[in-house]
């Protein structure tokens, strides 16, 4: 037994030695790499900032401040002092100025005898300048350099100065604009010749018929000085190193022609330290689009800092091509250099659009709207029908501002004028009362057709005019009243006592109605004047909204009290108009099966339980009418027109509540109704 | 008393038996050593002008025998040699250096001759000594290539806000993983196109290449392309990076 375990455990130790000391029967072998990568960090330098570049790891790409770096880099003015410093400004373009007061324009000189007359127009204030007075300076043997080197001769606000009893000889002026701070401008020059007392004579005898005036004008003053053989090194473009800015920024430009916006400030401008430390004055000459004769000059003068020669010219405002020489001057007063080129001025296409529509469609559109948007709200288109009676709307229109104002005084109407054919009251007519024959008082009938006249006791007859009408009627002559009025006039004289009113109503033949053809073609008639009614105002209506319109923009373009005042009127007229047909509602007489208005009825207002007529009213060829009257309860009955001017009545309705005496609604009449 | 001595000095007896194999051999001297040895009763190596042939008679159940797990090989004459070697190239350098202002790529290569007579064949891994691979510190490094999908991307991309670093083996013997159709990898039978199937190196071992068969004398040269990418916006600080690469060369 003892040997059986002895053998066992035996067996298992040489099973497990045989495993943990059995040679490996796999082989393996390996080996080590080093892989190596350098991770450099550097910028390129090509003075773009772009992708990472920061102006903390790459300043000489990058300029911004605290904005960290942008992919397309903003080219301006980067120095903060100066007037056009562009704070997002990456990369300088030399564009920075340091005086923004323009110049005065059209400096020149003139000689009369001993005298010279400098005359030139002050800068107008903008943003950022407000003018203070100009200063001119004179000097001989050259240009002034600065606002207190010559003799004074003028300093104030002016226009206009003489520098007089001057010795034969060259003068130069310089003009220098000044604004409220007392900063200067770069300075305008000219010059002007007295000549000897014999050369004079001679030049006297020589421009004899001329305007010898302009024997001193025109010239570019800075051709007087000798153009040395010496020439600035051209850096770049033609006129390189100077440059031209308009809104502090640089205008593009290749060749000798300039771009110019007329409504804006010019500059001229060069580094201070682009040119040479010999250099003493760069002048400038404009030439006059239309006469070269005629010329302006300007200096280029060193700001305060150092930093820039510049000249601020006043906008052209004149569109054209301006000739232009810029001359460069050393301390020996020698020209060195002299480039000449063009301004090309051109105003924005918005500016030239306004300014077309400004002067001509502006006034007439929004005239018009006005006049279109009051006759069609409040109604009186459709009254008129002629010249003759805008003209008499119009005066009854003054007749009644002088009467609101007590310039007038108002007549009570008392007659009434009217359409014999329709009854409809006739608005305008024309009314006069004539005495011997003459005119003695005359009046515009109302809304209504009324008219009044007060008279002193006498003899008058009366007379009505209206275009398409005629008087006195024909129709009803010899009738002293109708269905509508009475105590009619058709003609004879008329005895005024003393305090007695004129209160008769004049019926007028309307020339181009007749009743019975009306009758004929009812429906075709009453949609002819539909359509036409429509038509008309959505005429009116158009040249209302275009006026409406042209005056918003008018006052966008040029903002002014005026404009402001126009606009109001315009919503007056609209605000008017609304409660104009609020107390005016129009309603319409119809036929309840066929729907078609019942034109030229009789609509008779009566008091109700009283039964007495208070009012009565034509409607129009629409079926149309209004009325208004005091508040209380009506009934109200309709007549309509037959044949043979006769009327029959078709309706009564029942007592009517009008609260506000106004009837709200259409009157719809049975066919069948039995009154 | 005397049995328990005997079976005491039988069992030292065996021990120097056993650590003999240890050493891997059964007998030496200072001039030689005997690897295997057998005791049987006749064979020896016979030959003729056409053959060699080592023989060994008396032995039973000699084979080689495997499966998935194991190779088992039975038998004086399946002690044969296994040998494997694995040449050295020398350290490279990932060039051109990258700009990591603006960004860019580098690139490098090395190859390795693996060279068995194991008529198994051999496998070869590769792995990294640090995570991330490419790296100056734990804090300064480029990130592991980034693959789309679980095999590797048939065309290296990185992201321009990415740095990354990567690898792709090349050579006969690459695992079916680096192996392409011209689009996509890891396709078993397909192609090696250059500069394709872009992986990332881990510090566990990949097998990028392997042989059934021994390829002595001349061996089998493995490829690994090595790439680090700065994107376009990434912004990488200067600095030397390094990775150490290991391949294991494992004979079957």
């Amino acid at each position: 037994m003892k040997n059986r375990h002895f053998y066992f455990f035996f067996v298992l130790f040489l099973a497990v030695a045989f495993f943990f000391f059995s040679p490996i029967l796999s082989f393996a072998e390996n080996d080590l790499l080093n892989v190596n990568l350098t991770v450099d960090f550097s910028c390129n330098n090509n003075g773009e900032c772009a992708g990472n570049e920061t102006r903390d790891n790459c300043p000489n790409d990058c300029k911004r401040t605290s904005q960290g770096n942008k992919p397309n880099p903003v080219r301006g003015c980067t120095d903060p002092e100066a007037v056009n410093y562009n704070p997002n400004a990456d990369i300088d373009d030399d564009s920075c100025q340091y005086s923004a007061v323009p110049n005065v324009s059209n400096f020149s000189a003139s000689v009369n005898g001993q005298d010279i007359s400098l005359s030139w127009n002050n800068p107008s204030n903008s943003a950022g300048f407000t003018f203070s007075a100009v200063r001119i300076v004179r000097r001989t043997g050259f240009f002034p350099s600065g606002p207190n080197d010559g003799a004074l001769i003028y300093d104030s606000s002016g226009e206009n100065a003489t520098d007089s009893g001057l010795s034969p000889g060259t003068y130069y002026y310089a003009a220098y604009a000044r604004n409220s701070r007392g900063e200067y401008s770069s300075g305008a020059v000219t010059l002007g010749i007295i000549s000897p007392a014999e050369k004079e004579d001679e030049d006297e005898k020589r421009c004899e018929g001329e305007n010898c005036e302009e024997d001193n004008r025109g010239e570019d003053p800075f051709e007087n000085f000798p153009l040395v053989d010496a020439k600035l090194k051209q850096l770049c473009g033609y006129f390189c190193p100077f440059k031209f800015l308009q809104k502090g920024k640089i205008i593009n430009f290749s060749g000798i022609e300039v771009p110019v916006n007329g409504d804006t400030e010019l500059t001229i401008l060069t580094s201070y330290d682009t040119l040479p430390e010999v250099l003493k004055t760069i002048g400038v000459t404009i030439f006059d689009q239309t006469d070269k004769k005629k010329s302006y000059s300007f200096v280029l003068r060193v700001d305060d800092k150092k930093k820039a020669y510049a000249a601020v010219i006043s906008p052209f405002l004149k569109t054209g091509r301006y000739p232009i020489a810029i001359h460069v001057f050393d301390y020996k007063n020698q020209r060195i250099s002299r480039l000449k080129g063009v301004l090309v001025v051109r105003a924005s296409f918005v500016k030239i659009m306004w300014a077309v529509i400004k002067k001509t469609a502006a006034p007439v559109a929004i005239t018009a709207g006005m006049g279109a948007g009051a006759a069609e709200g409040l109604f009186f288109a459709s009254k008129v029908n002629s010249l003759y009676d805008a003209y008499l709307i119009l005066i009854r229109f003054l007749g009644t501002i002088f009467g609101a104002v007590g310039l007038k005084k108002r007549r009570l109407p008392w007659g009434t004028v009217y359409d014999s054919a329709t009854k409809r009251p006739l608005d305008p007519a024309y009314v006069s009362a004539l005495r011997w024959g003459k005119e003695y008082r005359s009046a515009i009938t109302d809304l209504d057709g009324r008219y009044g006249f007060l008279l002193p006791p006498g003899i008058y007859s009366l007379e009505a005019k209206k275009t398409h009408y005629k008087f006195p009627s024909q129709k009803l002559s010899g009738r002293g009243r109708d269905e509508m009025y009475d105590n009619l006039y058709f003609s004879g004289e008329i005895t005024v006592g003393e305090g007695e009113l004129i209160s008769r109503n004049i019926p007028m033949d309307p020339i181009h109605f007749d009743w019975n053809e009306f009758a004929k073609d009812k429906s075709g008639y009453i949609k002819f004047h539909s359509r036409r009614e429509l038509v008309r105002a959505r005429i009116f209506n158009g040249v209302y909204v275009l006026g409406f319109i042209t005056a918003c923009l008018t006052l966008i373009f040029s903002p002014s009290f005026f404009n402001i005042g126009v606009i109001v009127i315009y919503l007056s007229i609209v605000a008017a108009s609304v409660l104009w047909r609020r107390k005016h509602k129009v309603v319409q007489v119809k036929n309840k099966i066929s729907g078609e208005p019942i034109p030229f009825a009789i609509v008779r207002f009566f008091m109700a339980g009283v039964n007495e007529e208070i009012k009565s009213v034509v409607t129009d060829e629409l079926g149309r009418f209004y009325q208004l009257l005091r508040p209380g309860d009506y009934y109200l009955t309709v007549e309509e027109r037959q044949e043979g001017d006769t009327y029959k009545k078709i309706h009564q309705s029942e007592t009517l509540h009008l609260s506000s005496g106004i009837i709200q609604s259409d009157i719809v009449i049975m066919p069948s109704e039995t009154i | 008393m005397k049995r328990k001595f005997l079976q005491f000095l039988i069992f030292f007896a065996l021990i120097p038996a056993f650590s003999t194999s240890v050493y891997g051999y059964v007998a030496g001297s200072s001039n030689y050593r005997i690897q295997f040895d057998s005791v049987n009763f006749g064979g020896g190596l016979s030959n003729s002008a056409t053959y060699y042939q080592e023989s060994t008679f008396g032995e039973l159940a000699t084979n080689i025998n495997a499966s998935t797990n194991y190779n088992l090989k039975s038998g004086y004459q399946q002690m044969n040699t296994v040998a494997i070697a694995i040449s050295a190239p020398a350290d490279i350098t990932l060039s051109p250096a990258i700009n990591g202002l603006y960004g860019g790529a580098a690139t490098g290569e090395a190859g390795w001759n693996v060279r068995t007579d194991s008529s198994a064949g051999y496998t070869l891994a590769i792995k990294a000594s640090t995570d991330p691979a490419l790296q100056v510190s734990a804090s300064d490094y480029f990130s592991n290539y980034t693959v789309s999908g679980s095999v590797p991307d048939y065309s290296w991309s990185v992201s321009a806000s990415a740095n990354e670093f990567g690898f792709t083996p090349e050579g006969t013997d690459i695992a079916t993983r680096y192996k392409d159709n011209g689009s996509a990898c890891n396709q078993s039978g397909g192609s090696d196109a250059s500069d394709a199937c872009w992986d990332a190196i881990s510090t566990s071992n990949v097998t990028i290449a392997s042989a059934s068969s021994g390829n002595s004398p001349t061996g089998a040269t493995t490829t690994v392309k090595f790439k680090a990418e700065v994107g376009g916006t990434a912004l990488k600080s200067a600095g030397s990076f390094s990775a150490v690469i290991t391949l294991t060369a494992l004979a079957l």
